[in-house]
């Protein structure tokens, strides 16, 4: 068993199999070998690594995903997501990008590949204008900048 | 400790990635309407400011390169300037009306923002393709094609007439080509088409899609056509005749993945038909995937892939495939087991009932090949009686199913 502690100070007891699902904790483990110092994981905090390890809990025995994984060629592969990983991702906004940054930070590929598709479907099919709604960003192109997009852009409109 | 929800402070990798899944889900998508990803190419640069530079910063988002035929042939304006598209959509709306799929970034565009990544062609008619092939060719980029998609070739390809400048072995231009994919084709085309495909040393996927016409030319020829690159073949939408005729014509001994897909039949007139006979082997085969097959049509595949070790049925018509799961079990008579190999099973909308099921896992077990998995969509497995199901985890593992893309199937 491993300790993790989060950036609010909540420490962690976990199962190394269960940690390992972590890159970067994999790393830490390996550089400093078998220790009782828990690993501080500065950028996560304890409601967002919960999830991440009831992630990482449910995900143990999956096989590693395979290393340097050309997306180009024609091998078979899924953009969907499984039942329990959609049940598990139905959270509200902020959750989600916490999620996909702890994976980004912790580097758990899997796990960033469920949150990025996530996202994936919520943008899928949606204007610019309904995007920004969604997710509160601010249109920061200058008058002109906006004139050159619509005109590089024009005759992708509907038809 | 990271802000709220500020989703301009996703970091440029992530934002990439979702980019890549919005183009890859399009990729997967049936239809590919090139009018859907226009759409999507145009939020990501019309967004904010940080979207638009990921976006034009990720080369795979503009990978699928696409021509219509548009009637006489493509051609582009020869001085526009870098950032043309506008300029180069105006000079081809100018000459020739564009339909509503070609409401698509030009591909100068996408060639010059696809960087140096591998490529995807898609070309409507035979026109579209010889031009995107020719204009591949003066740019080198035809090294960087591994995949073409060929669609809607009801009429003749003219350039396999002796007066145009492009032959068959054109397709040799782009030597890192693995997949090929034709859909909709016309009777006169097959045979051009697969001398195209025989001759070509690296394509290993060959998908025929919504193909109802005849063989035509291939009728009469004699002669199978060897395709020993070929690891993955997909047939789906075939006329009775055409599926007979194809596995009799096309040999693929290193045939690895099959899938075959019969979705078009009205199950009222599955009676009246005739089954898929293969009369060639396909030891190397490891998956099979049937989609609206008879049980005689599965029987049949399944006897000529002696090895497969995963089968997939989805979408079964309404016939006995308690049959089909007891003749799966195993013999305890001299007649051979069919598919001794068989290790995973998946199935969706497959109208088989719960024992039967069970009591193939349980004579598998029994003679020491036993099964490692059975898959069904979760909706599926919450019609099963509990015991059945409780009786069936105690034997092989039971796993959910989710449908993946159909692309092709």
């Amino acid at each position: 068993m491993i300790n993790l502690t989060t950036s609010d100070n909540e420490t962690f007891t976990v199962d190394k199999k269960v940690a390992e699902k972590s890159v970067l904790i994999k790393n830490m483990l390996e550089d400093v070998g078998e220790s009782d110092q828990a690993i501080p994981l500065p950028n996560v905090t304890a409601s967002v690594l919960k999830k991440v390890l009831e992630w990482c809990e449910h995900h143990k025995d999956d096989p590693a995903p395979p290393e340097n994984e050309d997306k180009d060629d024609t091998r078979k592969r899924t953009t969907d997501i499984s039942e329990w990983d959609q049940k598990f991702i139905a959270v509200d906004q902020e959750m989600l990008f916490e999620i996909i940054l702890a994976a980004n930070y912790l580097d758990i590929k899997a796990l960033l590949d469920v949150g990025c598709k996530t996202v994936a479907n919520m943008i899928k099919g949606k204007t610019p204008e309904e995007i920004r709604k969604l997710f509160n960003i601010v249109n920061d192109f200058t008058p002109e900048e906006e004139a050159q997009i619509k005109k590089e852009n024009e005759w992708a409109e509907d038809r | 400790m990271f802000p709220s929800s500020d989703w301009r402070a996703l970091p440029d990798e992530v934002l990439a990635t979702i980019f890549e899944q919005v183009v890859a889900k399009w990729e997967d998508d049936q239809d590919q309407d090139f009018a859907v990803l226009g759409q999507d190419l145009k939020c990501f640069n019309a967004t904010c400011r940080k979207w638009r530079d990921v976006a034009l910063s990720t080369p795979r988002l503009w990978r699928n390169i696409y021509n219509a035929d548009l009637g006489e042939g493509w051609h582009s304006p020869g001085n526009e300037s870098p950032d043309d598209s506008l300029t180069l959509a105006n000079g081809l709306a100018s000459n020739i009306p564009i339909d509503a799929s070609a409401a698509y970034y030009p591909f100068e565009t996408c060639l010059r923002r696809s960087g140096a990544v591998s490529l995807r062609l898609y070309a409507e008619r035979a026109c579209g393709l010889r031009d995107l092939l020719l204009h591949l060719a003066e740019s080198s980029a035809s090294a960087r094609v591994y995949f073409i998609e060929v669609r809607d070739l009801f009429r003749t390809l003219p350039e396999f007439v002796d007066d145009y400048d492009f032959n068959k072995t054109d397709y040799l231009r782009c030597p890192n080509l693995r997949a090929f994919v034709a859909s909709g084709l016309g009777a006169a085309l097959f045979a051009d088409l697969y001398d195209m495909l025989s001759c070509h040393p690296g394509i290993e996927s060959l998908c025929l899609k919504n193909i109802w016409w005849s063989w035509g030319d291939m009728e009469a020829r004699e002669i199978p056509l060897e395709l020993p690159k070929i690891r993955d073949f997909r047939i789906s939408h075939h006329q009775q005749s055409c599926f007979l005729k194809t596995f009799e014509m096309l040999r693929m001994p290193h045939l690895e993945r099959l899938a075959v897909a019969k979705t078009f039949i009205e199950a009222s007139a599955i009676p009246a038909l005739g089954a898929i006979v293969i009369h060639q082997s396909f030891p190397l085969v490891k998956e099979v995937v049937v989609v609206g097959l008879t049980t005689r049509d599965v029987t049949h595949i399944l006897s000529q892939t002696p090895n497969m070790e995963t089968l997939q049925i989805r979408d079964g018509v309404f016939d006995d495939y308690d049959d089909l799961f007891t003749r799966l079990q195993r013999r305890s008579w001299d007649e051979p087991t069919l598919c001794p190999m068989l290790q995973h099973i998946v199935l969706e909308k497959c109208p088989v009932s719960p024992p039967v099921v069970v009591a193939l896992v349980q004579s598998r077990l029994e003679c020491s090949r036993s099964l490692s998995s059975v898959a069904m969509m979760v909706e599926e497995w919450s019609q099963w009686p509990e015991e059945a199901l409780r009786h069936l985890g105690a034997l092989v593992q039971v796993r959910d199913f989710v449908p993946t893309h159909r692309s092709g199937e």
